[in-house]
């Protein structure tokens, strides 16, 4: 998911492009709501 | 404190893979993740690895594998990571806490589940070890027959949403057909996801097979580096924010319709951001059952409790 993300955010996305990308955020959540993942991604360079 | 960024990775396409094992499938994904980074296998410090694993494979250890895979990686210290479906995340979060502690300036994250060599039948009851046993193990359909449970409960304090269930399942497979890493690339539409049919028959509770995840095998690796000398490499990542937050495993011991630990890990990383919803370009957000993903939206603040379906119907 946190690939998929840094794809967008760097615009290598291809047919799938969010355009203007600026800011992610990722859910990931283990078993039913147990142990909850959050990150909020921005390109650097 | 530095922090960690990435700066490189590679991901496979998911579905029944032609790799065997987890081996094969880390092996697809580590050399092309270290070439996209630029960096060499003797510059990683350290590697982590998430594999749930539960029963799909004999071969633990999955740590080892990485050394396997590429030998010039068996002397570097290596440790796996599990939390059920999130494992990957739990892997990319060490690593992080690794370099951010100073303990490595380059860290491979690695994870990688072999789900579809084992009969379909046993998949059910190997994933219901992401469940309090104990007191779930009884639920009919696995896994799927938890988040049944679930979605029957939603529907009976808020009323029945399975028309915007399928709209969530139709809207993510119209999504695949754009995503060459997607397991199913077929726009199914609406009314085949909201139909019971033989090809979409009920897997649990009000759930359709379209309202769950596939049973598919996959591998994705990160390369992580430290904010120096991520400055010296092609591209790279940040992290604005990142926040995990627990919960008690029994469904006994907690409102199952509150996704309480959602809401606060949502609360944290956007309040750490110094950021709302609303600045978000995109979210990638859980979808093993489309209840989930409906719940999910209250959770991160979408919608109030029990409106997660106007999110769907209004766009």
């Amino acid at each position: 998911m946190h690939v998929l993300s840094a794809m967008q955010l760097v615009g290598e996305a291809g047919e799938m492009q969010v355009p203007g990308a600026g800011l992610a955020g990722v859910f990931n959540m283990g078993g039913a709501a147990v142990s909850n993942y959050v990150s909020i991604l921005e390109r650097a360079r | 404190m530095t922090k960690a960024q990435i700066v490189g990775w590679s991901h496979s396409v998911f579905g029944k893979s032609d790799s065997p094992d987890t081996e094969a499938l880390m092996a697809s994904v580590v050399g092309p993740a270290l070439a996209h980074a630029g960096v060499g296998a003797s510059d990683v410090d350290g590697v982590f690895v998430g594999v749930m694993n539960a029963g799909f494979s004999k071969q633990g250890f999955e740590a080892a594998l990485a050394g396997m895979v590429d030998p010039a990686l068996a002397h570097v210290p290596a440790v796996r990571t599990e939390n059920a479906c999130a494992t990957g995340s739990a892997a990319l979060y060490c690593a992080m806490d690794f370099i951010e502690a100073g303990r490595g300036r380059i860290a491979l994250v690695l994870g990688a589940e072999k789900m579809t060599a084992v009969p379909t039948a046993a998949v059910g009851d190997i994933l219901l070890n992401a469940s309090y046993r104990r007191e779930e193990a009884d639920v009919e359909g696995g896994f799927a027959g938890v988040f049944g449970r679930i979605a029957q409960s939603y529907f009976q304090r808020y009323g029945d949403r399975s028309r915007e269930l399928a709209m969530i399942a139709a809207k993510n497979h119209a999504n695949g057909v754009a995503n060459p890493y997607a397991h199913m690339r077929r726009d199914f539409g609406v009314e085949f996801c909201d139909t019971v049919s033989d090809r979409n028959p009920l897997v649990a509770g009000p759930l359709r097979r379209t309202d769950c995840s596939m049973v598919s095998d996959g591998a994705a690796a990160l390369v992580l580096a430290d904010a120096e000398t991520a400055a010296t490499l092609q591209r790279a990542i940040a992290f604005r924010a990142r926040a995990q937050a627990n919960d008690v495993l029994a469904l006994s011991r907690r409102d199952p319709l509150a996704f309480d630990g959602p809401r606060r890990a949502w609360a944290s990383a956007l309040a750490d951001a110094g950021l709302t919803l609303d600045d978000l370009s995109f979210v990638e957000t859980h979808d093993c059952f489309t209840i989930a993903e409906l719940i999910e939206y209250e959770a991160m603040g979408l919608a109030e409790p029990g409106q997660g379906h106007r999110v769907v119907r209004e766009g």
